[in-house]
């Protein structure tokens, strides 16, 4: 267990005693692609609102690209934090460590947008730097994937050049 | 267009791809150099031209001139360390550094500005250097000479405008910038890889150079240690990095020669000496690792800015830089404006942050570098190692700095103002738009000073192998060469014992030309 484990779960358990909640199952670090294919289809559509695209069917296009591009980027980031990053969306995916970082007992897909936009705003203000860090990071990779899409420059009245064609 | 390198490739040049290779290798010359950026490269030409059979190797990979294409989410992977998400520890400042052939040069932003008087004086005063402006000047006009560095005589493009209006306006000090290109479009997307060849990057000049006479670039390699004994350097182990240049461990190259010239950035360089348990007496190395730690300001006008359009980077303020009351000083600058640099910088998010980027053309931007170092209470960050041996950068940030943090969104908010600013917004998460100089000035005092709540970015990362007249405050020697390791020199913005108060392309340039002439007297001798 890293630093940052130990620190997720102490605070997991912290929490967890806090709110009545007596038993910690340690839980192994299987299936993280689909933990961050979940987290990030949950959060994308609030951190994106206002900047999808109008039709339903281009928005589902937006949503799933941008998630699959957020993806794709990680492997292009230090072994230490894309591990950490992987540790975040695992822990998101689980009842005990969502109660804990998140005060709620609800898949983050069963949220209301409004509510994930709470919860993600209770990070950016939360006391716990890990909570702040998790919402910049995750804040940079989905905007950084869905502004390196020429399809969403149209709103911006950007076009990039090609001077090399 | 051409490209350079793979066409002299074409003709005989020694060029490697590591990634391709499937078993150990060994090589030997007479000089390697880690790192093919403003210190590599500018020292591996003047080694080839001297006659030395040099070998230059890159961790990133090789693409030039007509490779380039101008779109983030193809250039920050391929070009920028962790594609441009570099982060320092606690994950409070990006750090944009180059991670290709020709290093920060293939993408900076061209700003080439000679080390500040002051800088030099604080460098005399506390590491015993002997450095003036004077005796500079001659190896500052050679790299001006050699890669065409003057002053920009093209109009500014609006975003760069609104900084002189807004000097101008309030009586600031404030210069035109000197650029490193020949025939530049003035197209704005230096920070992808100049597409025409223009900016007079290492990639077009002494890369090329050094191959033609002889040096092999090696790309896509990883320098992992330095195998040394007693007061001799006796190889370095490499190894090749994957397609997401990860290292690949399973595949191991040893390089032998006479001298190695470090060189992989203020980053990569105390990490490889680090893994590589050098003797450290001065138990400096890796720490006063400076950032120019850099908080930014947006401002919405009436008229189109277009800040993706036109150089980059054509005027700045140094009205700040060196204050009489002894607070951190800072230099005013404009960052080029492309969708994913600003969307993720810029403050808010979903419906604020939509609105924000649907005025993506009326947005102007100034950015505030603050100059660390230079006193007690800023002695910069530490490069660390992770459990795999990859660079951590942890830098706190001291109350002094945010002294300066506050004075900088005040200034940069005022500027805006002068300049004819509709509003301002200070990046900032507790900030809004501001409508007026009143309100923001305002509203800046009272924003909390924390992390996480401020926006930083870094360009520049300087220090962590500083050089020291006196063994016992630095790594190396005022010349460049280790203080305890006889056959090892250090070539980058690491050696610098301080940040600049500039921006380091043309210090870093200088300080090689001036070392490895001594050098190559050294190695012939």
């Amino acid at each position: 267990m890293n630093r940052r484990q130990f620190i997720f779960r102490s605070l997991a358990l912290t929490l967890a005693a806090s709110t009545g909640y007596a038993v910690y199952q340690h839980q192994s670090l299987q299936g993280s692609d689909n933990a961050a294919v979940l987290v990030l289809d949950a959060l994308l559509p609030a951190v994106l609102m206002g900047a999808l695209p109008a039709d339903t069917q281009d928005q589902q296009l937006s949503l799933s690209q941008t998630r699959n591009d957020v993806l794709q980027f990680l492997a292009y980031l230090p072994q230490s934090q894309q591990q950490q990053l992987q540790q975040l969306f695992q822990l998101l995916q689980q009842d005990l460590a969502r109660l804990a970082l998140t005060g709620q007992w609800l898949q983050l897909a069963e949220l209301p947008l409004s509510q994930r936009l709470d919860l993600l705003l209770s990070w950016r203000d939360s006391y716990f730097s890990l909570l702040q860090q998790a919402y910049s990071g995750l804040r940079e990779l989905i905007y950084g994937a869905f502004y390196g899409q020429p399809q969403h420059w149209l709103a911006l009245g950007y076009m990039a050049p090609e001077f090399n064609p | 267009m051409k490209n350079l390198i793979a066409d002299g490739v074409a003709a005989g040049w020694s060029y490697l791809d590591a990634s391709t290779l499937t078993a150990d290798k060994e090589f030997e010359a007479d000089v390697v150099i880690v790192g093919s950026g403003a210190g590599g490269a500018m020292a591996a030409e003047q080694l080839s031209l001297a006659g030395f059979k040099v070998i230059l190797l890159e961790m990133g990979a090789l693409y030039e001139g007509k490779d380039f294409q101008q779109q983030e989410r193809w250039a920050y992977p391929a070009l920028y360390q962790d594609g441009a998400g570099r982060k320092t520890l606690d994950q409070s400042i990006s750090i944009l550094q180059g991670r290709t052939v020709g290093g920060s040069t293939t993408v900076n932003w061209t700003t080439s500005i000679r080390t500040p008087e002051k800088t030099l004086d604080y460098w005399r005063a506390e590491f015993g250097s002997d450095f003036t402006s004077e005796n500079l000047a001659p190896y500052f006009q050679q790299a001006e000479q050699r890669l065409n560095i003057h002053p920009w005589p093209v109009a500014p493009n609006a975003n760069n405008d609104k900084l002189r209006q807004g000097c101008e306006a309030l009586g600031w000090q404030y210069t035109v910038i000197n650029r490193n290109v020949s025939d530049c479009a003035n197209l704005g997307y230096c920070g992808m890889g100049c597409p025409i060849n223009a900016k007079q990057s290492m990639l077009v000049s002494t890369i090329p150079s050094a191959m033609r006479a002889g040096a092999m670039l090696i790309s896509r390699i990883s320098a992992r240690e330095l195998i040394w004994q007693g007061e001799q350097v006796q190889s370095l182990v490499c190894v090749p990095v994957d397609q997401y240049f990860q290292p690949d461990f399973n595949i191991k190259f040893r390089f032998k020669a006479k001298h190695f010239i470090v060189a992989a950035g203020a980053i990569g360089s105390p990490a490889l000496l680090l893994r590589s348990k050098v003797p450290n007496p001065s138990g400096r190395l890796g720490k006063h690792t400076y950032l120019h730690p850099s908080v930014i300001s947006g401002a919405l006008f009436d008229e189109t800015i277009a800040g993706h359009s036109g150089a980059p980077q054509s005027i700045y303020s140094d009205q700040f830089v060196w204050p009489l009351n002894g607070q951190i000083g800072f230099k005013l600058e404009v960052p080029p404006l492309h969708p994913v640099l600003m969307a993720t910088k810029l403050a808010g998010l979903a419906q604020s942050h939509a609105r924000l980027m649907q005025q993506f053309n009326k947005l102007q931007v100034v950015i505030a570098l603050l100059r660390d170092g230079f006193h007690p209470d800023s002695q910069g960050g530490t490069v660390l190692l992770s459990d795999n041996g990859e660079p951590l950068v942890d830098y706190p940030i001291s109350k002094y700095l945010w002294q300066g943090v506050q004075n900088a969104y005040l200034a940069m908010a005022e500027l805006q103002f002068a300049a004819g600013a509709k509003s301002v917004l200070p990046i900032h998460q507790d900030a809004q738009l501001y409508s007026s100089w009143q309100q923001a000035q305002e509203a800046i005092k009272t924003l909390p000073l924390k992390k996480y709540r401020s926006t930083f970015a870094s360009a520049h990362v300087m220090g962590g192998c500083n050089m020291s007249a006196d063994p016992a405050k630095g790594i190396v020697n005022l010349s460049g060469r280790h203080h305890q390791l006889e056959n090892l020199s250090v070539f980058d913005g690491s050696v610098l014992p301080s940040s600049l108060g500039a921006n380091p392309q043309l210090t870093i340039y200088a300080l090689t030309l001036r070392n490895i002439k001594d050098l190559i007297k050294a190695l012939k001798n």
